[in-house]
């Protein structure tokens, strides 16, 4: 572990990332002291760290550091807790692009609270959890990372602590968030039960104690059911999923752009590892492909048509996210590697949509002061970039071809098709005809309607950048999908290799 | 001796007490009585584990995982019970379901 | 045949489960937070008798020492005289309807596994050695991380619960 420290190469990578970004982190704590005066000063820190984070990644992806041509399709280093491996960089890059394009509107979106600075720390922490929940591959460090990113996020949640909304939604995402821990935590101790160690990808120096006799088959079972509940809190997917609307709308708008991108996207890394690696999910598909199958017909079609009803945007969104949740199922279900390069795929273009989502509402409910339907007629008079940026991510959540979201929900209705599950195909593709409803809703209030007012709504510089930055990464994937298909093609390859090398330690199991 | 699942019982037990505070109960406070319950459950768990199935030399990874989460539940706490108390402050209330400022 | 260590363990979970359900049933919460220690402090006899002995300090020193001492403080800051809980459903069929699907649940795993027939197999407790050597070899960067989260949970905590002045 320590002789890593020194190494720039990929297998030090998740350390130093931390290390750089915990250092930035403490040192905004410091900050603290001088409140909001030195608030543009952690923005520009936790900017940077941020960007040094995707640049790093990237770097990594690329092979810039590490002599031979970097694993290509490489098995991860199973001797430590973290790993890097092309599911990591997946979802780091992922993860680092939202937290970036939410720390520039911190600033601008917290107007009147008095010391902003204190939320740059938690956002970092908050990230650094993220991140090592992806790069994680042990039980226990993947717990870790979990509570890192959750505890600073209750706080987030209500960082507006003179709102009784945001209020609300702080202690009921404080609730839920802890309870789906301690599931998680008990679904974890079942897995050691089974196992006899915490290591995911199995004791490579073959000393996998408890014989796993079949007779442990239920205790199996109810370890993969404790852990997809727990899972399923975190996913929003769908019999879990009712306390997201509440603190979608309650938190701090940014904040819920956050915790629908972020936390949500990185909780799908554990969840793949766990049951794809642990439970061999790819061996068994026919056991367990039935499971994911209906939670994310479910979640899809609950999330979707429970949108159609709502005058709220943000509740609007958040109910997106829902269904959102069940098109990345999708592929889970299909359990291939088409499905996961799908999964993977949405994940990233899911990312900065809906972030883009968010944002653009922020902005737009810092001027209108509410987030009811009828206050965004004829917003396409009142302010130049939002209403754009939000019409672009909304008709890309909803798949219109020339945008990045068309072409990960194609691979993943043709992964479900080619794995034998057509039905699921066509349910998705229904709902996607069903989202674009109430997508073009938010958008024909915004252009079609008259407005009650002719006052021009202030757009500030942070919105401005990260809209534009959202926007451009949203467009580009959508004229040339190539290159993060590609990553999450190779993504999903290697992940699937270096989960039927590695002999699955509950393999006997289910014999 | 005690079989292990006698262990097993009783921590399944306390699962079961935590479910059922966390679907009864409207209070705050009762319902992370109700989640510190699960904790200690899976904590039981982890280290009747650690003593039962592993042989000398990988064993104390359910205990040091055990003092993990205590240390953790610590830390979960405290902000907890900090925006507990900040709900308090505003709405002079801690009943979960009486908050409803949300909704359309 | 009923040895002291059976005794034991049926005397700390009688008080452990008795606890965790008076926390969650008692007519006042104050009196909920105390029972919530006595259930912790019965966990951590159980510890004790699964010879973890360092874990069940633990357990004592932060859950009993510090978690439910918090709570308690809270419990007093936040609860008027008056119980808020006064008016409470003394039975939620639905609450009740979803712990019996889940006892049954885990009933019926535990009946079909094997589990039954496992004891403990050696003597041989583990000493707080092992746990330091796991600590500073394996799991060295998860003992970091911690710190990284008692230092934003004591950031967090102290934004929440702080009062802006003017």
């Amino acid at each position: 572990m320590s002789s890593v420290l020194t190494s720039l190469g990929p297998e030090g990578m998740p350390i130093d990332l931390t290390i750089v970004l915990a250092t930035i982190g403490l040192i905004i704590i410091i900050l603290t002291v001088l409140g909001n005066r030195s608030k543009y000063l952690a923005m520009g820190l936790a900017s940077g760290g941020f960007a040094f984070g995707i640049i790093f990644i990237a770097l990594q992806a690329l092979g810039f550091f590490s002599s031979s041509s970097s694993l290509p399709y490489s098995v991860p280093i199973v001797t430590d807790v973290v790993t890097t491996d092309w599911v990591s960089y997946i979802f780091g890059i992922a993860i680092l692009i939202v937290a970036f394009l939410v720390g520039l509107t911190v600033v601008d979106y917290f107007t009147d609270e008095s010391n902003v600075t204190t939320f740059y720390a938690l956002l970092i922490f908050t990230t650094i959890g993220a991140l090592l929940l992806a790069f994680s591959t042990d039980l226990l460090m993947m717990f870790v990372a979990w509570e890192l990113m959750s505890i600073p996020s209750y706080v987030l949640t209500g960082f507006k602590k003179k709102d009784p909304a945001s209020n609300e939604a702080a202690v009921k995402y404080f609730l839920v968030s802890a309870f789906a821990s301690a599931v998680l935590l008990y679904g974890i101790s079942l897995i050691y039960l089974l196992t006899g160690t915490t290591s995911i990808y199995g004791n490579s120096v073959g000393t996998t104690i408890v014989s796993v006799s079949s007779g442990y088959g239920p205790v199996g079972i109810l370890a993969l059911t404790f852990l997809l509940a727990g899972f399923g809190i975190k996913l929003a997917a769908v019999p879990f999923h009712m306390w997201i609307p509440d603190a979608y709308q309650g938190a701090p708008t940014i904040v819920s752009g956050l915790l629908s991108t972020a936390t949500k996207g990185a909780t799908f890394a554990p969840a793949a590892r766990i049951f794809f690696v642990i439970f061999s999910f790819s061996t068994f598909q026919h056991d367990w492909s039935l499971t994911f199958a209906v939670l994310a017909v479910l979640s899809m079609t609950l999330g979707n048509f429970a949108a159609l009803t709502q005058k709220s945007v943000t509740r609007i969104l958040a109910y997106s996210s829902i269904g959102q949740a069940g098109y990345i199922l999708i592929g889970f279900a299909a359990g291939s590697i088409l499905g996961l390069t799908g999964s993977f795929f949405h994940i990233l273009n899911y990312a900065s949509m809906q972030v883009c989502a968010f944002l653009a509402v922020a902005l737009i409910i810092q001027g209108t002061r509410s987030d009811n339907l009828d206050t965004f007629n004829g917003l396409g008079k009142r302010m130049t970039l939002a209403p754009i940026a939000l019409t672009l991510s909304l008709l890309a959540l909803g798949g219109f071809p020339p945008l990045s979201g068309f072409w990960s929900k194609l691979t993943l209705f043709l992964s479900a098709i080619n794995s034998n599950l057509a039905w699921l195909a066509v349910v998705g593709i229904i709902n996607s005809f069903v989202s674009i409803a109430f997508y073009v809703r938010i958008v024909k209030h915004m252009y079609l309607d008259q407005a009650p007012s002719d006052t021009r709504l202030p757009e500030t510089n942070g919105f401005r950048v990260a809209l534009i930055i959202a926007v451009l990464i949203i467009v580009a994937t959508g004229v040339y999908p190539y290159p993060l298909y590609q990553l999450a093609y190779t993504a999903a390859r290697s992940f699937l290799a270096s989960a039927s090398i590695i002999p699955a330690l509950l393999r006997s199991v289910f014999l | 001796m005690v079989p292990l699942i006698d262990y097993l019982i009783v921590s399944s037990i306390l699962f079961v007490i935590g479910v059922y505070g966390l679907v009864s109960k409207g209070n705050a406070l009762r319902l992370f009585f109700a989640i510190e319950i699960v904790v200690n459950a899976a904590n039981l768990n982890l280290v009747a584990f650690s003593r039962y199935l592993t042989p000398a030399g990988y064993a104390a990874e359910g205990q040091t995982f055990a003092l993990f989460s205590i240390a953790i539940a610590a830390a979960e706490a405290a902000v907890g019970l900090a925006i507990v108390l900040v709900v308090f402050r505003l709405h002079k209330n801690v009943d979960v379901f009486g908050l409803r400022k949300l909704k359309n | 045949m009923i040895d002291e260590n059976f005794l034991a363990f049926i005397v700390l979970s009688i008080l452990t489960i008795g606890a965790a359900l008076l926390s969650l049933e008692s007519r006042q919460v104050v009196y909920g937070a105390v029972a919530l220690a006595f259930s912790f402090l019965g966990i951590a006899g159980l510890f004790i008798l699964l010879d973890a002995t360092f874990v069940a300090l633990f357990q004592i020193i932060v859950y009993v020492g510090a978690i439910a001492v918090l709570i308690l403080f809270t419990v007093m800051l936040v609860t008027k005289e008056v119980e808020a809980d006064a008016k409470r459903e003394p039975f939620q069929p639905m609450a009740i309807a979803i712990a019996v699907i889940i006892a049954l649940l885990v009933g019926i795993v535990a009946t079909l596994s094997n589990l039954t027939s496992i004891y403990p197999t050696a003597p041989a407790a583990i000493t707080v050695e092992q746990i330091g050597n796991l600590l500073t070899s394996t799991y060295s960067f998860p003992l970091e991380i911690l710190a990284l989260i008692l230092g934003a949970s004591i950031v967090g905590a102290l934004t929440m619960a702080k009062t802006d002045r003017e």
